[in-house]
């Protein structure tokens, strides 16, 4: 029961260390007064060690299957490995909404100790601002959801992991997401204190860069994680559906995208500062209504979790947290005036001020397509959904004009760009992407929205081209470098721009992957006997019966396809189908032959006593591009991300001269 | 709960409530470290303008560099941005941190560099350490 005792009343007490955290912080920020202002500090450190420590408890309990506990109960069972007995941690309400609460007190912590020493008028209200999202998080699980309640009949076995979460997959694509969504608390909790100390300079945005950085980043591979996920163990061939819990995730990192750009109009010119706050407050206040539509269950998705009465605890809270943060900004208002206007249309602070329109109209489409049958409801009495064909009726074409926008941006200089400079840098890019357009229609492909995000793909990755070999000239002009240490000079003295130019790239990989396996997927579903075959797209698939094996966990059956293309054999293929013990679900794992330039993808539907089985096979072009565009985006974050000075070559050199 | 439990659960609790609590019963001035000084915070702060206007002094370079500037638009740019950074050189030295001159523009650089090719007798009078070139770190 130690174990036990400990968590719970280690939640109990960090539960009164972060209330007394907000108003010591709080208190002393306002009257000036140093020893709250550490009180309240240390209560938030001693707070989060004390949610660190029920954490540990919650982990170890999970690891030594301690049914005692109702919450171990229900998500372990005997046949559970130690692999997902871990991951089991979030696979729950009480423990996701703990781990949860777990970064967000790491975050608490790290935010503490790299501001010891500076931003000392921010960082009371900082405390507060973090400590009061704990202190919600902490109501939740004293109140609602306890972790750590214990069962009066302890059971023999556990209900055990959701079979759908005992995937590597869904082991880290909720921490991921996680850590982008509490991320955002830290650039969050940064505006509020520069709104209530009124410190509006850029000085808290340069703090928290590498925060919104770091939030941005894993909510985005938490994002595609999810997508990868979705594609191998759902079965329906695809990573994106337009869910409404896809959408809430989707949503703050297109905010925080928006964010990402807009700041740094900030940073060079001192304008936009209303905008930036209220991006920053939305993005964040968008991470909670993820969380809320996720437990609520208000609507329909095969991600939701249950329909939980506390999850209305968390609109109030939405509501009152985005009440506060709005008011202070009205307060703010007369400090929070641009110091320039735009020059000229064609700058690149126009560009990104477009870009910035674009992202949150996008934002504003997904949010209503998936509000919309509580909406519709609300009316008219009927519930009306609306799936992947309002989405992309809608969002494709904006998101043509933000590839657009991510194609001419870099070509642009801050302030203004003259004609003659633009005519000259946007010729090569253009011709390329005409170039590209032409052959696709020359080929056949007359999909218009494949066409378009394929050229305008084309175009992004041809201005990127043309930064990085004027840039490389411009080294090789005074430097005389070659062209790989011309890449990795430029690339590491510039790590903010060329890193962001790496995460267009990987857009724009991940566009040309999505556009065609959008448009040009092949889908064909048939019943075949041992020894029959299918032909689908030049591919022919070729049935060779079915096995089956057993586990502690399942039982599976697997059918063996031999795959041929152009008459050569090009391998096998296993589509697997899996009936767990406890609990009882049937799942798909699908047999997929991974290639550069398609995906094929076969489903096992069920088998008959005739030994036929039922097949849903699909070819998906270019959708590796996907992931290799996730892996782009990744590296170039990883350079955004890096120190300053990281990475350069400290040696100078001898005027004009070669390498010394 | 048995005793033994109970006394480590209130022992971790009793730690973290009299770590919080410490400013409260101790003078802060014992507790602060220095963490609270003014004028250390203010040359972080400059410090980190002076990182941002060079950082602003550079890209302006590159831009035109990679042809993106006409000349006139770089001086204008490139004028406004060393005077920020000669104000914010000014502050840190008022506050006792020296350090070089303001970063140069690319023909100054280019000067400065064809002065110290040419031999230290171009360079006399100048108490300066010659500017670094484009994209190097200062």
């Amino acid at each position: 029961m130690f174990l036990i005792d400990l968590g719970h009343y280690g939640l109990w007490a960090a539960y009164a260390l972060a209330l007394f955290s907000v108003g010591a912080s709080v208190w002393g920020g306002l009257a000036r007064r140093t020893e709250l202002v550490l009180a309240g500090r240390n209560a938030a450190v001693a707070s989060s060690c004390l949610v660190a420590l029920a954490s540990v408890n919650l982990f170890a309990l999970l690891l030594m299957r301690d049914y005692r506990v109702e919450y171990v109960s229900s998500v372990v069972n005997n046949t559970l490995n130690a692999f997902y007995r871990f991951s089991s941690f979030w696979g729950g309400q009480e423990g996701s909404l703990l781990l949860w609460l777990l970064l967000l007190c790491v975050y608490t912590v790290i935010v503490i100790y790299q501001n010891r020493d500076r931003n000392s008028e921010l960082m009371p209200y900082v405390t507060a601002t973090m400590m009061g999202t704990a202190a919600f998080f902490l109501t939740i699980l004293n109140f609602v959801t306890p972790p750590f309640d214990t069962l009066a009949t302890v059971p023999l076995d556990g209900r055990g992991l959701n079979p759908l979460l005992q995937d590597w997959g869904m082991v880290i694509h909720p921490p991921n997401l996680y850590l982008g969504f509490v991320g955002f608390a830290v650039p969050f909790a940064f505006c509020i204190g520069a709104l209530v100390s009124g410190k509006l300079d850029a000085g808290w945005i340069a703090t928290t860069r590498r925060w919104t950085l770091t939030a941005w980043f894993f909510n985005g591979i938490g994002i595609l994680l999810g997508g990868a996920w979705a594609y191998r163990e759902l079965g329906w061939g695809g990573y994106w559906a337009w869910d409404p819990v896809e959408n809430a995730s989707l949503m703050p990192w297109l905010m925080g995208t928006a964010f990402l750009h807009s700041v740094m109009i900030q940073e060079k010119r001192g304008m936009l500062k209303v905008w930036n706050v209220s991006l920053i407050i939305t993005t964040y206040l968008l991470t909670l209504f993820g969380t809320f539509l996720t437990r609520s269950g208000i609507v329909s998705s095969v991600h939701a979790f249950a329909n939980s009465t506390f999850a209305w605890a968390f609109l109030a809270y939405i509501i009152f947290a985005g009440a506060i943060a709005f008011a202070l900004v009205i307060w703010r208002l007369p400090r929070l005036k641009s110091e320039h206007e735009i020059e000229s249309f064609f700058s690149r602070e126009a560009s990104f001020l477009l870009n910035n329109v674009v992202l949150v109209s996008i934002t504003f489409a997904v949010f209503w397509g998936t509000m919309f049958p509580i909406v519709s409801e609300a009316v008219k009495g009927i519930k009306v959904t609306v799936g992947p064909p309002f989405f992309n009726q809608v969002n494709v074409p904006i998101v043509l004009l933000l590839m657009c926008l991510a194609g001419v941006g870099p070509l642009l200089a801050w302030r203004r760009a003259s004609m003659g400079q633009l005519r000259k840098n946007f010729v090569y890019p253009v011709s390329v992407a005409l170039i590209t357009l032409g052959v696709l229609v020359t080929f056949g492909v007359r999909h218009v929205y494949a066409v378009l995000a394929i050229s305008l793909s084309i175009f992004m990755i041809a201005t990127i081209y043309l930064e990085y070999y004027r840039g490389i000239a411009a080294r090789r002009r005074y430097h005389g470098d070659g062209l790989f240490s011309g890449v990795w000079e430029i690339t590491m003295r510039n790590k903010r721009r060329f890193g962001g130019y790496i995460v267009h790239l990987g857009m724009a990989v991940f566009f040309i992957g999505v556009a065609a396996s959008s448009a040009y997927q092949q889908v064909g579903e048939v019943r075949l006997r041992p020894g029959e075959s299918f032909a689908l797209n030049g591919v022919r698939l070729r049935y060779e019966g079915v096995r089956e094996e057993k586990s502690p966990q399942y039982r599976s059956a697997f059918a063996r396809l031999t795959v041929y293309k152009g008459g050569r054999r090009l391998g096998e293929l296993e589509a697997e189908k899996r009936i767990y013990f406890t609990p009882p679900q049937p799942t798909t794992e699908a047999g997929i032959r991974y290639g550069f330039t398609e995906d094929i993808y076969a489903v096992f539907a069920d088998v008959g006593e005739d030994g036929g089985a039922s097949f849903k096979f699909l070819i998906n072009p270019l959708i590796n591009w996907v992931w290799a565009g996730g892996f782009i985006f990744t590296l170039g974050a990883i350079v955004c991300f890096l120190p300053e000075r990281w990475g350069r070559r400290r040696k100078r050199r001898p005027a004009g001269g070669a390498e010394a | 709960m048995d005793t033994l439990a109970l006394l480590v659960v209130a022992a971790i609790v009793l730690a973290a409530f009299s770590y919080a609590l410490l400013p409260l019963i101790r003078p802060p001035e014992a507790l602060a470290d220095g963490a609270e000084d003014p004028g250390a915070e203010e040359i972080a702060r400059l410090l980190s303008e002076r990182e941002r206007v060079y950082r602003d002094i550079q890209q302006i370079d590159m831009d035109r560099e990679m042809g993106k500037l006409s000349e006139e638009d770089y001086a204008d740019m490139i004028g406004r941005a060393r005077t920020v950074a000669i104000e914010v050189l000014r502050r840190l030295e008022a506050r006792g941190v020296r350090e070089g001159m303001a970063p140069a523009s690319l023909g100054e650089r280019e000067a400065a560099r064809a002065a110290m090719a040419a031999g230290p007798a171009s360079m006399a009078g100048s108490t300066e350490a010659p500017p670094p070139p484009p994209f190097l770190p200062r």
